[in-house]
């Protein structure tokens, strides 16, 4: 590995001043789970890294009931998926951070990581993007936001610039009758990355269980996470049937664009995001009725 | 039996408070003065001409002591020997004209530090022509094959085939087959398939070598054997062993794997090189690319019975994928294992292909032919209507010393196996394995101290607590009790011979040459204590560290007293001498019980319950022998769930590290039952058999049967990944 | 480029000198001499080189040294108090949780990080929580056990 020099920037304003300073010659770091790997593997090899996790913004956990979950970039893992408003709120959220690595990385990974990363198999890509997280980004030019479904655009490719810091995420405040599943299909339950990974977001109409919307997210069977329009809108104001369930599934299927690789072949990673996906929905369904 | 006082207990093991403190010392842990690090550069390619290296640029790296290339070797060959097999494997050091598998040497550095190592590896310029890779042993063998080996010749196979590209071969013929095959009433013939496995001790491999200027020789090493490493270390660089001292470490893992050639002998090399002390420690990537991982095996099996069950005949055509060099093909005759099968005809071939070299792996080979042996045994059990138990049963055979027909029936009964319930989508699965424990050469020096406590001195490396039963034998002859014992190791200069830590052979051979040792110590107590006690030998009794006599506890002397008047009489003081060579065991089996849940949907397999019965001979130390029984049982199983080295048609792998090469977590697993069978052996100390290798040869069968129970499919390729379930139920469902 | 700083580690202060690159498993074992923390594979994914940072375990292979100034570092050499084997290390030994021992530093001090949350943890909640520390030899049953034995003789000392 290539040494460089260790920044530790207390604010924001601090760390985009060093970005902007360096521009192109820094990685942030917050949990170095994956990064100290890649540098290890030279496939970075930066000047500067920029250690983000002294910037209290960015180590935020905090629901407001009008604006949703704000949480930190820098937030570790482990507290996201032991923590106990996201887990009544967000199980799916807090599912989905539990199922990364070991203890030992969740209590160093964090959600910027995993989201600047952009691996298709990121854990909590796919719930957080059924869950319509928006990202805001700082920079010395100023600030903007958009959806985390619009800011990743491919295998480890983000539309950050490189003077640009990840602050935070904005989770909406889910409405009465609304929850959600994440469904990790992998070999075992910690450890491994996902062959196919399902995230169902269902608001159902009260007292009722017609779903009123669903957010399906798939991740590891494309070059980024994709949500499943066609699912989507088939389900919208309908009641699960299973034949409903089985054409969700298929859209699914259909909008997959997996590869084969030594975790798994194509064809069984698309025949799983059918199954998946039908498994997913029933159970957030299921969750969705109980949640006030 | 008579009654024993240490034997038997459950004696905490004698290095667990350094362990639990972090003060043992492993090989890494070392840190000499003017200690260079060594790395290597590796070939990119499985199967390539290396058309020109230049190492110039790395050379005149800042801090680079010495680039080393097979060039600067001079044909210099690295002869390793595998002890376990009692193979010899003959390798260059480095590839100079052809690299025949990933990850092959091509050169070493030695730089002080690994970050500046590192970085001149990276400056080495290499230029290959690349050529197409064998990476199937199928494939291997066709008479279009590229060949591997210059000089090879094809062989005739016993299926009258032409074979390439075989190193070795195993043959077996007992009684007449088809003979055999004609009197039967039903024939079935399988092929089965077992991916490589690698050992995945957690300490990698790891050596630091120092040279004097007179040109001697000492090692710090992880090994489960010193003497094998000298050995190897001796005809690998041509310096004759007494120049060569090698000073075992703490061992954080072998399962077979750690016999010395990987790393010891280029630390040294370096170190004679550079005149530095040179440390060299693998990194996980390089224990996948480079190591010695457990052989593949593609297995065709055909066995005849009667409609009573009996077995008549079997024939095993064995294909073993050693990569460039090693051997399973000795493995082969295990279809036979402890059954009564009157007529066999077995062929197992050694196949090079282009992946690294192969070695043992616990109970070598006997894992991947027993899967192929006991998943079909499984399948005609069903096919005959007989319970697979049952079916055991009626086909083992009876001997002196053995039982296992005890044995599995212990472990039935442990979980109700003629009762059993599931619940949808469960199974149960069953099956055996089988081994009979190594020996070999073993000297061990006791010696009574003036405080009336015992040392034991010997070259033996423990990994599994066999310092804790050596411990207990002396303790138990002796009549002192075990913290009065302390076992230390030596390095090959100060030790006396040593058997290789691994074959289940330590407990019996060290154990049998502890116990001699102490017998002698035990006949001068005695002939001491008979002075002293002014009593007839026979009426002394030594227990609780003393020597009473019979009948009158009073009268007693302590070990202390007998110690101290032996240092002042005739024949001085108090030590013994035991050793041992090689005296028969009886085989021992493992039987394993699981049960397993398949997600129909997922193909998920869970496991629900790991039962298994061993027949240990007697346990010296019975929280060991468990030890032994639900580390290896795990390690079988996960071969059948998880474990594969998978390998891309170009020959690279695709899982070097233990992100994709799944060993089980604790998470993944469901508790481990155990059952103690005690079937003596007369050779064995106080009969103990040996215990390490067994438990891990039934696990892929038995979790076969759990899944073929739980969904009705019969698998017949290890791992049995989400996917393959999975497409077997399709395949189910679709009427095939 | 080197530059000083410092590590608390076991309650100590270790002023030492390292670059931007090293890693906190290096500083530790290299500068520290504390090599009771192991290196099994350099990813995170055997568990060997755990050390509790604030209390929660984390993998220091995967750590910047220089990420961990300010941190209460704790490695196994800290863990038994004034002469006095915590719990868990009794347990290991008594009820057979470690053979070859390399995995056992990490895995006693994921296990303590545990049971300092969680008391009276169920064998499920044990085996998740070690999950991240891969042991080739036991099998984990009595790892399992000695976690359990070591929570209950916690109990009973309350």
């Amino acid at each position: 590995m290539k040494d460089f020099t260790y920044l530790a920037p207390s604010s924001i304003a601090e760390a985009v001043a060093l970005l902007a300073e360096h521009q192109g010659k820094t990685k942030i770091t917050a949990g170095s789970t994956d990064l100290l790997l890649m540098m290890q593997d030279g496939v970075f090899a930066p000047d500067y890294v920029i250690d983000v996790t002294h910037i209290p913004e960015l180590t935020a956990l905090q629901f407001d009931p009008a604006r949703g979950l704000t949480l930190g970039a820098s937030t570790p893992l482990r507290r996201i998926e032991t923590n106990r408003l996201v887990l009544e709120k967000y199980p799916h959220l807090a599912k989905a951070a539990s199922e990364i690595g070991s203890v030992q990385i969740r209590n160093r990974a964090t959600p910027g990581g995993n989201i600047c990363t952009a691996t298709p198999s990121g854990d909590i890509l796919p719930t957080l993007i059924s869950l319509q997280t928006t990202v805001r980004l700082a920079s010395v030019r100023g600030e903007r936001s958009m959806l985390l479904e619009n800011f990743i655009t491919g295998v480890r490719r983000t539309v950050i610039a490189s003077d640009e810091l990840l602050v935070d995420l904005q989770i909406p405040a889910p409405p009465p009758f609304t929850s959600g599943v994440y469904i990790k299909l992998d070999t075992r339950p910690q450890m491994d990355l996902a062959m196919v990974g399902v995230a169902a977001t269902v608001s159902l109409v009260p007292g009722d269980s017609t779903i009123k919307n669903v957010t399906l997210c798939l991740g590891a069977v494309a070059p980024t996470p994709i949500r499943v329009p066609e699912a989507e809108a088939l389900l919208a104001g309908h009641k699960l049937t299973d034949d409903l369930l089985a054409q969700a599934g298929q859209a699914a299927a259909r909008a997959a664009r997996p590869i084969s690789d030594v975790r798994a072949s194509a064809d069984y990673r698309r025949e799983q995001c059918d199954l998946m996906t039908r498994r997913a929905l029933v159970q957030a369904v299921e969750r969705a009725r109980n949640a006030q | 039996m008579t009654d024993t006082a240490v034997i038997g207990q459950r004696v905490p093991r004698l290095d667990a408070l350094d362990k639990v403190t972090g003060r043992a010392k492993y090989t890494s842990d070392l840190k000499l003065s003017g200690m260079l690090y060594g790395t290597f550069l590796r070939s990119p390619h499985a199967h390539a001409i290396i058309k020109r290296i230049d190492t110039s640029k790395a050379e005149a790296v800042p801090g680079v002591k010495a680039v080393l290339t097979q060039a600067k070797l001079a044909g210099k060959v690295a002869k390793l020997v595998d002890e376990a097999h009692g193979t010899t494997m003959d390798f260059l050091a480095f590839a100079d004209t052809k690299v025949k598998y990933q990850g092959e040497k091509i050169a070493a550095v030695a730089a002080i530090s690994r970050d500046i190592a590192e970085e001149a590896v990276r400056l080495i310029e290499v230029e290959y022509e690349v050529l197409p890779a064998l990476v199937d042993s199928r494939d291997a063998v066709r008479s279009d094959a590229p060949i591997i080996h210059e000089g090879e010749k094809p062989v005739k196979a016993a299926n009258g085939e032409t074979l390439r590209n075989v190193l070795r071969s195993t043959d077996r013929v007992e009684g007449d087959v088809a003979e055999g095959f004609a009197k039967s009433d039903q024939i079935f013939e399988d092929t089965y398939i077992v991916p490589r496995a690698h050992q995945s001790y957690i300490e990698p491999q790891v050596a630091v070598a120092e040279v004097d200027p007179s040109g001697k020789v000492t090692c710090w090493t992880s090994t489960q054997s010193i003497f094998g490493v000298r050995n190897n270390l001796s005809r690998c660089l041509d310096i004759p062993p007494h120049k060569i001292n090698v000073i075992g470490m703490t061992i954080g893992g072998g399962f077979g794997a750690k016999f010395g050639g990987v790393v010891d002998v280029y630390a040294v090399l370096l170190a004679q090189l550079t005149g530095h002390p040179v440390k060299i420690v693998y990194t996980r990537e390089e224990e996948f690319l480079d190591a010695r991982p457990a052989p593949g095996l593609v297995m065709t099996i055909k066995t005849g019975v009667r409609k009573d069950g009996k077995i008549l005949a079997r024939q095993a055509f064995a294909l073993w994928d050693v990569g460039v060099q090693g051997s399973g093909s000795w493995a082969t005759p295990r279809v036979k294992g402890v059954y009564d099968i009157p007529n066999i005809d077995v062929h197992g071939y050694d196949i090079a292909t282009n992946k690294p070299p192969t070695g043992a792996y616990r109970a070598p080979g006997g894992p991947q032919a027993s899967f192929a042996s006991e998943a079909q045994l499984n399948k005609i059990a069903n096919a005959l209507g007989i319970d697979p138990v049952d079916f055991r049963l009626l086909n083992m055979r009876e001997g002196r010393e053995v039982d296992f027909k005890q044995t599995i029936r212990k472990v039935a009964e442990k979980v109700d196996w003629w009762n059993r319930e599931k619940g949808p989508n469960e199974g149960w699965g069953v099956a055996i394995g089988e081994w009979t424990n190594g020996n070999g050469p073993s000297s061990a020096v006791c010696t009574l101290q003036e405080d009336g406590s015992v040392k034991v001195f010997s070259g033996l490396m423990d990994i599994t607590g066999t310092d804790t039963a050596m411990a207990q034998i002396a303790a138990e002859v002796v009549g002192v009790s075990v913290d009065r014992v302390a076992v230390t190791r030596g390095d090959t200069n100060s030790a006396p011979i040593a058997v290789a830590s691994g074959g289940s052979q330590v407990t019996f051979s060290m154990g049998n040459a502890v116990r001699r040792a102490a017998v002698e110590i035990r006949e001068r107590v005695v002939e001491i204590a008979a002075d002293l006690l002014e009593a007839r030998p026979d009426d002394l009794d030594l227990r609780d560290n003393k020597v009473s006599v019979k009948g009158a506890p009073d009268r007693a002397v302590t070990l202390g007293d007998v110690a101290k008047a032996a240092s002042k009489s005739k024949g001085g003081p108090i030590s013994g001498k035991g050793s041992f060579a090689n005296e028969p065991s009886a085989t021992t089996i493992a039987a394993l019980i699981v049960k397993a849940e398949v997600d129909p949907i997922t193909g998920k397999v869970t496991l629900r319950r790991i039962v298994q019965s061993l027949d240990c001979g007697k346990a010296i130390n019975p929280m060991a022998v468990e030890g032994q029984m639900e580390g290896g049982a795990v390690q079988g199983v996960a071969w059948g769930l998880w474990e594969q080295m998978a390998y891309a048609p170009d020959g690279r792998m695709l899982n070097p590290g233990f992100l994709d090469y799944h060993l089980p977590t604790a998470a993944d697993l469901p508790a481990i039952e155990t059952v103690l069978v005690e079937i003596p052996t007369d050779n064995g100390p106080f009969g103990a058999k040996g215990v390490g290798e067994p438990p891990i040869t039934p696990g892929i069968a038995a979790l076969q049967l759990a899944i073929a129970d739980a969904v009705g499919i019969d698998l017949h390729q290890a791992p049995f990944t989400p996917e393959r379930v999975r497409a077997a139920l399709r395949e189910k469902a679709n009427g095939n | 480029m080197k530059s000083p700083i410092t590590l608390q580690i076991n309650g100590q202060d270790y002023d030492i000198f390292i670059e931007g690159r090293t890693r906190l498993l290096d500083a530790i074992r290299e500068q520290c001499d504390l090599t009771g923390v192991k290196e099994g594979c350099s990813t995170g994914d055997c568990g060997a080189c755990t050390v509790l940072a604030d209390g929660k375990p984390i993998a220091s292979c995967m750590t910047f040294a220089m990420a961990a100034q300010g941190k209460e570092l704790m490695t196994i050499e800290g863990l038994a108090q004034n002469g006095q084997l915590h719990p868990l290390q009794e347990e290991f030994i008594e009820q057979g949780g470690l053979q070859c021992g390399i995995c056992t530093p990490g895995m006693i001090l994921s296990a303590k990080a545990l049971l300092d949350e969680n008391p009276n943890p169920t064998t499920d909640e044990i085996r998740f929580a070690l999950a991240g520390n891969l042991c080739r030899c036991t099998g984990y049953q009595k790892i399992i056990e000695a976690v359990v034995a070591a929570s209950e003789r916690q109990a009973q000392s309350v």
